[in-house]
């Protein structure tokens, strides 16, 4: 699912160069689930960015279900994530205008496969989680990890083969987090999904079938 | 789901900054289809105004606008006069025959009631003018709405101007006209008797006939009585002696035929002070009927080469001119055009003032949104996309807005149409609305959606990864 080799990410402070995420080698297999641990600063968001096509790397090559996404222009990473990917923010990032079913609905518009049939998978989705009688309601009147579980449906609601998922349990206490993490990974794992969570838990690393720390997949300078 | 829902998704959320920038859109488009509508109906006024006048013949003096002004629009005063040969020559003589004459209405005017113009004609401005044809091809004559018209044919204007002039020449020296003389009315019986108090104007002459509109703003009806006022308000002189009763009220026209007074034309030339025959010097020894003078006459031929032929005749002739109405007021609708053109370009100005307006409001609400934006550019959304989004939003406002300011102008339109009636005389149609108004809305629409497209560019160009929430 993912082929990671000799990733570099570099930003440019002036006349100084900043590596904000380097990796030598990393590979994923379909339907894996993966922790993706390392101290703060080390670039774990940098390269779930990079994987999910947010940011272009600086070089090296990032492929994602067999596509090279170092080349691609921002158009054509766009409308991969929009199909390929789905996303979970460690702030959930729910739209407050919108509904819970709304917000779900949004993953699929911008998948360019939105159709009547998604209605039907996002009211499933939320009733799966628990959600089905909080359909309307919006995220302001929603508990954390009500919006965390919406934020679940969102990511899987067009179908991608890869979910990424940045510390998910954000301020959770810890039961209610791992209900809902497990929650993320029945689904997945039903529906052969891979999973990729950056996390700084080790409790919640321990859910998933791998752990890989960052600082092991440092390319050598 | 799809992009015109998160749009209107995201007006929604902003009710008072989408309201009030859609209220600022609906003012300026309400005042181009204001101005639009007071436009239309003012020329379709003027337009349907001339019909029924092929042409008028009028003094030498002045302006041909002048005088179409006056003897069409009811505006201004009389330049000159015209002598009844002029008169008689287009109705049954010469050149009534060689144009093949439909109509030839003398008019004599001067005179005021409470500001509307009388009107001195013949009863064939009842029975010969005609506005037009109707569906079955019929003349469309002008109608009573009440009461009847008065009767004073052309034979009688011709016995008037005789006698008249019979009158003038023994006042000269010459013989003194004989009671006979004085049947001014042609009924046969002397209109009074040796040793009878001289009414100077018949009873049976003073009658009018008012125009809808002089009805309406008068509260005037058939029984009501009239007294004809000369001069300005500077120095006005009543006409006691002309008191007359009104005996018919014409229908509505929708044009200026609305706003006189009629009255036969030997009651108006009989009034005290008015010389019905102008002597261009006292040695004059020769007068005859020929000499009554008038204001103008309302022409209209059968045959279409009719025109050329007045024109050719009228150009070397020193007692007459001749106007042509559907000329002059094409031209002074282009002077007035030209005004109108500056009005609208203030007003599109004012469009353009509400579509800034538009992008400032959404320009300003871009930095707030730039965390949302993010998430839907992580979600999978294009830049065009999201540009696509906020001109739907602006594009939004600004058709809400224009839809509501067409309406708004109707609005006003039904509320105000009695006053601009009574101060403009544009009767205006509230109710009918026009392509123009149609082309306005989607006019406005495209130009706020042009204005979204700055605010719009800075939403698509928001850095995903730097508002998507803490890193780790």
């Amino acid at each position: 699912m993912i082929e990671i080799q000799n990733l570099r990410k570099a930003y440019r402070l002036g006349a100084r160069e900043v590596v904000a995420c380097s990796v030598r080698e990393l590979r994923i297999a379909s339907g894996e689930q993966v922790a993706l641990m390392g101290r703060s600063g080390c670039g774990k968001t940098t390269l779930l960015h990079v994987i999910a096509g947010i940011v272009r790397p600086t070089g090296g090559v990032v492929r994602v279900a067999g596509t090279d996404l170092a080349p691609l222009g921002e158009s054509a990473r766009d409308r991969f994530r929009g199909r390929h990917i789905g996303l979970v923010f460690q702030t959930f990032n729910l739209l407050q205008p919108f509904t819970a079913l709304e917000n779900v609905l949004l993953g699929a518009v911008f998948s360019g496969q939105a159709d009547g049939s998604h209605r039907q998978r996002a009211l499933e989705l939320l009733d799966r989680v628990g959600l089905a009688d909080r359909a309307d309601h919006r995220p302001g009147e929603l508990s954390i990890g009500q919006q965390q579980r919406v934020a679940i449906c969102r990511a899987l609601i067009h179908e991608p083969e890869l979910v990424l998922a940045d510390e998910p349990l954000g301020n959770q206490d810890p039961e209610t987090g791992a209900k809902v993490l497990r929650m993320l990974l029945d689904i997945a794992q039903d529906e052969g999904r891979t999973v990729v969570m950056v996390t700084h838990d080790p409790g919640s690393a321990a859910l998933m079938q791998r752990t890989v720390r960052l600082e092991d997949l440092r390319e050598v300078a | 789901m799809n992009l015109w829902s998160i749009a209107r998704r995201n007006l929604r959320i902003r009710v008072l900054s989408s309201g009030l920038t859609t209220i600022s859109v609906a003012l300026g488009a309400g005042l181009v289809a204001a101005l639009w509508l007071m436009i239309a109906e003012t020329e379709q006024r003027y337009r349907q105004s001339y019909a029924g006048y092929q042409a008028v013949i009028g003094p030498k003096e002045g302006s041909p606008l002048a005088l179409v002004l006056n003897t069409v629009m009811n505006r201004g005063y009389a330049q000159g006069i015209v002598p009844m040969k002029v008169y008689r020559e287009l109705h049954d003589g010469r050149l009534a025959r060689r144009l093949g004459v439909n109509y030839a209405i003398p008019q004599a005017r001067g005179d005021f009631y409470e500001g509307f113009p009388l009107v001195g004609t013949t009863d064939e401005w009842f029975t010969r003018f005609s506005r037009g044809k109707d569906e079955s091809g019929a003349p469309v004559r002008l109608g009573m709405a009440e009461g009847e018209a008065w009767s004073f044919d052309h034979d009688a204007f011709v016995r008037f101007a005789e006698d008249k002039a019979r009158e003038v020449e023994a006042s000269l020296g010459g013989a003194p006209a004989s009671e006979e003389d004085h049947d001014h009315d042609g009924d046969g019986v002397p209109d009074h008797g040796p040793g009878e108090h001289v009414d100077p104007i018949p009873a049976a002459w003073r009658k009018a006939v008012i125009g809808a509109e002089v009805a309406r703003r008068l509260g005037l009806t058939v029984g009501g009585v009239i007294v004809p006022v000369h001069g300005t308000e500077d120095f006005e002189h009543l006409h006691d002696e002309a008191a007359s009763e009104v005996v018919g009220v014409l229908a509505p026209t929708g044009t200026p035929i609305d706003s006189a007074i009629y009255v036969p034309i030997s009651m108006f030339l009989s009034m005290d002070k008015h010389e019905a025959i102008h002597l261009s010097s006292p040695l004059v020894e020769d007068v005859s009927a020929d000499d009554i003078r008038i204001s103008a006459i309302v022409f209209d031929a059968k045959n279409h080469l009719a025109a050329s032929h007045l024109r050719t005749e009228f150009q070397n002739r020193s007692d007459a001119q001749v106007a042509w109405p559907h000329v002059e007021i094409a031209d002074l609708l282009r002077l007035v055009g030209n005004a109108a053109d500056v009005l609208r370009i203030f007003a599109w100005l004012v469009v353009a003032v509400a579509a800034m307006g538009v992008c400032v409001a959404l320009y300003n609400t871009m930095n707030e949104r730039r965390r949302e934006i993010a998430i839907m550019r992580a979600l999978g959304a294009r830049r065009a996309q999201i540009l696509g989004i906020v001109v739907l939003e602006a594009s939004a406002v600004s058709a809400i807005g224009a839809v509501l300011g067409v309406a708004l102008c109707h609005g006003a339109a039904f509320l105000f149409r009695t006053v601009v009636l009574e101060r403009t005389s544009v009767a205006l149609d509230w109710a009918a609305f026009t392509w123009d108004e149609a082309w306005l809305i989607v006019g406005v629409t495209v130009v706020g959606g042009l204005a979204g497209v700055l605010p719009a560019i800075k939403g698509s160009t928001v850095e995903v990864a730097d508002h998507l929430g803490p890193t780790t």
